[in-house]
């Protein structure tokens, strides 16, 4: 019987015991690569996540797993799957809608001045941590709803990147369910998507200024080929960092941005404690920080 | 036949319905064997439900089976695996969640445990501009503690109060003391007679017992007026309820424990949660979306998101509404037993608040067991077998209690 054999297995079911030590090397490697800081109270939590890993890899233990990880001919593949398992990647469109309001209305109308003014009608944004795509096609859409026809006279582009693979690509294909949709205005949705059998396709005008790449916020070389930007976008994405890692990253943001370029943060990640090269701007509908 | 989420779907299941794409058109036919490879078509395609059935009945039966444990264990992300503690409570929930679908309960869907984001409702100040002495202060000034409980505490600091002055401080408030009467009438409190005034009560379970189940119940008042859109009021007290009888529950199997504290203590642990929600709407749902996403509990998602967590918000509030120093005690260390100077009533509490999530998820709750170390639930001397009566106990008595007092 089904519930008999359940009293035997229990809740550690089949997956390998992750040792203190073990999960130390683990997340130290994480760490290294990708920034990511994983607290020792969700150490049953990487056990019972990669667990499942481990044992469709037919291994033993999380030490086999460990090596494989870093010596195989597979570590590379590996790891880009290890950071399937680890990310977060939670996102939807026109998510916090007062930041993106308050972005549209203040900061954007701004930059397009300057722009104007300079005779330089480029505009280069940043999304760094895209996920699924859901932000920078956002922005696209918003930039669209600000330009209106007048959008062909510039050149726009928005460069976005993420660790993981698997979300890079389906932010390519750009066929989206109704959860990725559910904090997008009803406007917006019969605007810039194509409904189809199997979700909403963003519409192509959408997709044409968003270029995706494979990039890792912690190698240092592939950031600095990121084209200066006017603004960057890394919403939710710092929130997994530990400190050392927040300020290598704003560092990277900093380089990267064009005098007094506006960097924008997800709702709950302050910086004020970590670094001085952003003057933080109080807008009505939240903060945006500002190249010094 | 049966209705359930695409990602529940277990290979080898049949589609006993033909499955429409968001044009209308067929994607698969009706009597497809379903693997793993069409479940991934069907999530992409961003279809919610199928209708599945078996091959044959006992085959039906087995793949409720492993759908009832891989439900289940993904609420159990957090803990121990090891835990025997653990253990027992997934066995017990996992037969609670199949008996559930066995009455034609429908597992909610991954997206309906996730929390929804919210048209930004505005916080009281931006992440470390502001602290919860911040959010105490602007609480207290929106509202006070209802009054019967301070001329409760008056009378029974004063030497010569009486059973009698205490009954009729309460029966001035006549919707606590019928609620009052319903509860210690309940079979939980298994008085072998029944009670019909305050005065009775009083005399039965004792004046401070009484005097804290009062507090309990009058508090549940003074939270009533939260913006129901943003927190399900019906499932916040459920849990407490369901909390506060667990605690009871465990402490009537233990010496020395004061059963009606930690009932109380069980209907305000998450009082600060309420507070967060009034004051800081929008992070409170950030926290509940980033605990989801990341399986963690929502104390964990709240340091992350907040920078701290709704027991600083209950320990301070109740400070300042000059509970009693234990049940704060108490109550501030649900999540940390062993820092608290009641350790063995913190450490039930957290059992209960537990055993409440536990049981919750055969009934669609959301939150991700928070989990405890083995070897402080063995500080109890609780034997693990008790868990499964007490369970069935807990059942037994709730509906009614949740009908009778909330
Ligand atoms: C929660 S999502 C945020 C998506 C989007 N920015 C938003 O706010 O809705 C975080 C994303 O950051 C990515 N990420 C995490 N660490 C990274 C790193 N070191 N380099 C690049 N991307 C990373 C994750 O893969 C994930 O897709
Ligand atoms: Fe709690
Ligand atoms: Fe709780």
């Amino acid at each position: 019987m089904g519930t008999m054999s359940l009293g035997k297995l229990g809740l550690r079911k089949k997956i390998p015991n992750l040792s203190r030590e073990e999960f130390k090397e683990l997340t130290d490697f994480v760490y290294e690569k990708t920034g990511i800081a994983i607290p020792e109270r969700r150490k049953y939590l990487v056990e019972n996540k990669l667990g499942k890993r481990v044992l469709e890899l037919k291994m033993n233990s999380f030490s086999d797993y460990i090596k494989y990880l870093k010596f195989s001919p597979q570590k590379e593949s590996e790891f880009k799957k290890l950071c399937e398992l680890i990310t977060i990647n939670e996102t939807s469109f026109f998510r916090d809608i007062k930041q993106l309001t308050m972005f549209k209305n203040t900061i954007l109308p701004e930059i397009l001045e300057k722009k104007k003014q300079q005779g330089k009608k480029t505009i280069r944004i940043w999304s760094a941590g895209c996920s699924s795509g859901e932000e920078p096609y956002t922005l696209s859409m918003i930039l669209h709803e600000a330009l209106k026809v007048s959008i062909i006279g510039w050149d726009i582009k928005i460069t976005a990147n993420d660790i993981s693979p698997s979300v890079l690509f389906r932010a390519k294909k750009g066929l989206y369910n109704d959860h990725s949709l559910r904090t997008t205005p009803d406007n917006m949705k019969s605007k810039y998507f194509i409904k189809e059998a199997t979700g909403y396709r963003v519409h192509p005008k959408v997709q044409k200024l968003v270029s995706f790449q494979l990039i890792n916020l912690n190698d240092d070389l592939a950031v600095k080929r990121i084209p200066p930007s006017d603004i960057i976008f890394c919403r939710n994405v710092i929130i997994y960092f530990d400190d050392e890692m927040k300020k290598k990253v704003l560092n990277h943001f900093y380089n990267n941005l064009m005098d007094h370029g506006y960097l924008f943060l997800g709702y709950s990640e302050s910086i004020h404690r970590l670094t001085k090269l952003f003057k933080p701007v109080f807008k009505p509908g939240g903060i945006v920080y500002q190249k010094n | 036949m049966k209705r359930i989420c695409v990602e529940y779907v277990v290979p080898g299941m049949k589609l006993a319905k033909s499955v429409k794409g968001l044009d209308g058109s067929e994607l698969f036919s009706k009597d497809t064997v379903l693997t793993e490879k069409e479940k991934e078509v069907l999530i992409d395609a961003g279809i919610d439900y199928v209708y599945i059935e078996g091959s044959s009945e006992a085959e039906e039966k087995r793949l409720m089976e492993i759908l009832a444990q891989e439900y289940v264990f993904k609420f159990f992300m957090y803990v121990n695996p090891d835990s025997k503690v653990f253990s027992e409570l997934y066995k017990i929930v996992v037969a609670l969640v199949i008996n559930s679908l066995n009455k034609g309960w429908e597992p909610p869907c991954e997206e309906e445990l996730r929390a929804k984001n919210v048209e930004r409702m505005k916080d009281l100040f931006f992440k470390d501009m502001g602290s919860p002495q911040d959010i105490i202060k602007h609480e207290l000034s929106l509202a006070s503690f209802p009054d019967v409980y301070f001329k409760l505490k008056q009378v029974l600091k004063s030497p010569t109060s009486s059973a009698k002055e205490i009954a009729d401080t309460v029966s001035a408030d006549v919707a606590l003391s019928t609620k009052l009467l319903k509860l210690v009438n309940s079979p939980l409190f298994a008085l072998t007679q029944k009670v019909d005034s305050i005065e009775r009560a009083v005399s039965l379970v004792g004046e401070e017992e009484l005097s804290t189940l009062a507090l309990g119940i009058t508090a549940i008042r003074y939270f009533k007026d939260i913006p129901p859109e943003l927190i399900n009021m019906d499932v916040f007290w459920r849990h407490s309820l369901s909390c506060a009888v667990f605690a009871k529950l465990i402490a009537s199997q233990l010496q020395g424990i004061n059963q009606e504290m930690m009932f109380t203590a069980g209907l305000l642990h998450d009082v600060g949660k309420l507070i967060l929600f009034k004051n800081m709407p929008y992070s409170s749902v950030e926290a509940l979306i980033f605990a989801r996403e990341n399986m963690v509990p929502v104390v964990e998602a709240e340091e992350c998101v907040l920078g701290f967590t709704h027991t600083t918000i209950s320990n301070l509030i109740m400070k300042n509404w000059d509970f009693p120093p234990s049940l704060i005690d108490i109550v501030g260390h649900h999540h940390e037993p062993y820092d608290a100077t009641n350790k063995k009533e913190a450490i039930v509490l957290q059992l209960a608040d537990n055993m409440a999530n536990a049981v919750a998820i055969a009934s669609g709750g959301t939150f991700v067991i928070p989990g405890m170390e083995d070897e402080v639930f063995y500080e109890l001397g609780l034997e693990i077998e008790k868990l499964k009566p007490i369970v069935l106990k807990h059942i037994k008595v709730l509906q009614d209690l949740v009908a009778a007092i909330l």
